[in-house]
């Protein structure tokens, strides 16, 4: 008794806990929600701020949102030669700084995105690019992903035909086995009826011999 | 019996990869490979046009004209740089051989350079001031120290990325097969 009045009780607090923890929680949510940052208290100043790209310490100015935005697809899609597990937008090392500014040198002289892209890889190599070219040499890499997973698709399938077929075999097999169960049930039965007609008989030829004194 | 062996595949392959990842290991151990270095884009390529000053004499611009006692080393080096520091003795090393040497400061303050190199030995037949990493960038530079090996034709043949001794001098400079007399 003492023991489900324990139970009931740890249930009824873990609710209650529950209850406050979830409660908490959509406070601290709504209230980030609901007090948002003053942006545009003095618009010429937030138009710089909003016009700046990249790390705090570089400054680089873009007046048009276009090229802003190239700049921050280039940054996000090359790789730092330094930090070679960070992209250029999110490497501190003073070479990412380096290329973020001549990519906003070359934003602004107006090379296309290709070419910007070209300009990097011929001083840096094709490891600066996050997504590799498709060559001859980078086949493999290419390749490998959908070929291994084809040759999994087929040794998959040739189990499972192969299964199938020792399925099929087992099948007739106990089919067979079925059968030989049933004709043998027939056998027992037939002779069983000979054995009974025989004694039968044997009965009716013993009373007629007794008659005949 | 045949079957059974076939069980043993997996442990095969276990052993090889094993095998193999250890060798690769011992390899960077011994620091005989770096998986972080980059391969040089510019191998095969002619050192990029450079208009730079000279680090003793800010009047004076340096250009590709310049390099012209070839086959030669392109280091590139900085006093914020540490390791660059551990590989100089050895560069002067070199320059006493009779090997080309010229130097890239990069990134750097002229008057901590000037100072650096009087007191440390000068083994740089010139040396290019690049203060704002012009010519560090279009060689593909990513750090310092960094040494390229330009040959007789003015191209660029291979770059080491990190300290430069005697190791990798024979390892990997002696094979390009360059005159250095």
């Amino acid at each position: 008794m003492r023991y489900f009045v324990g139970h009931s009780f740890l249930l009824i607090v873990g609710s209650i806990v529950r209850s406050i923890a979830l409660s908490v929680t959509l406070l601290i949510l709504s209230a980030n929600l609901i007090a948002q940052p003053q942006t545009d208290a003095n618009p010429p100043v937030s138009q710089i701020e909003s016009a700046s790209a990249g790390n705090a310490s570089d400054r680089l100015l873009f007046t048009d949102p276009q090229q802003r935005q190239r700049y921050y697809q280039l940054i996000a899609e090359l790789r730092c030669p330094k930090c070679q597990n960070q992209n250029l937008a999110d490497s501190d090392a003073p070479i990412a700084s380096d290329l973020r500014k001549e990519l906003h040198l070359l934003i602004g002289e107006g090379y296309s995105d290709t070419e910007i892209l070209q300009f990097m890889q011929s001083r840096y190599g094709d490891f600066v690019l996050y997504s590799p070219p498709v060559n001859s040499a980078t086949a493999v890499l290419w390749l490998l992903p959908a070929g291994l997973a084809v040759i999994g698709g087929l040794v998959v399938m040739i189990l499972v035909f192969r299964n199938r077929q020792v399925l099929e075999t087992q099948t007739t097999s106990q089919a067979v086995v079925k059968n030989s169960g049933d004709q043998q049930q027939k056998m027992d039965n037939l002779i069983d009826n000979i054995i009974q007609n025989s004694n039968h008989s044997s009965n009716n030829r013993s009373e007629s011999s007794k008659h005949d004194d | 019996m045949l079957s059974r062996l076939k069980l043993f595949i997996p442990l095969l392959v276990f052993i090889l990869l094993a095998l193999v990842f250890w060798s690769l290991e011992q390899r960077i151990i011994s620091g005989d490979h770096d998986p972080s270095t980059l391969p040089s884009a510019l191998v095969g390529k002619a050192v990029p046009t450079f208009n730079l000053s000279r680090l003793n004499d800010a009047e004076e611009q340096l250009t590709n004209a310049d390099l012209n006692q070839l086959p030669a080393l392109l280091n590139v080096w900085a006093t914020w740089c540490i390791s660059c520091r551990v590989e100089h003795a050895y560069l002067n090393e070199l320059s006493s051989r009779g090997i080309n040497v010229y130097g890239l400061n990069y990134k750097d303050d002229r008057e901590d350079a000037k100072l650096w190199l009087s007191r440390l030995g000068n083994p740089y037949l010139l040396n290019l001031f690049d203060n704002e990493g012009k010519l560090g960038l279009n060689l593909g530079v990513y750090g310092a120290p960094e040494t390229y090996v330009i040959d007789s034709k003015g191209i660029i043949r291979y770059r080491h990325v990190g300290v430069m001794d005697e190791k990798v001098w024979q390892s990997k400079i002696v094979p390009l097969g360059l005159d250095w007399q």
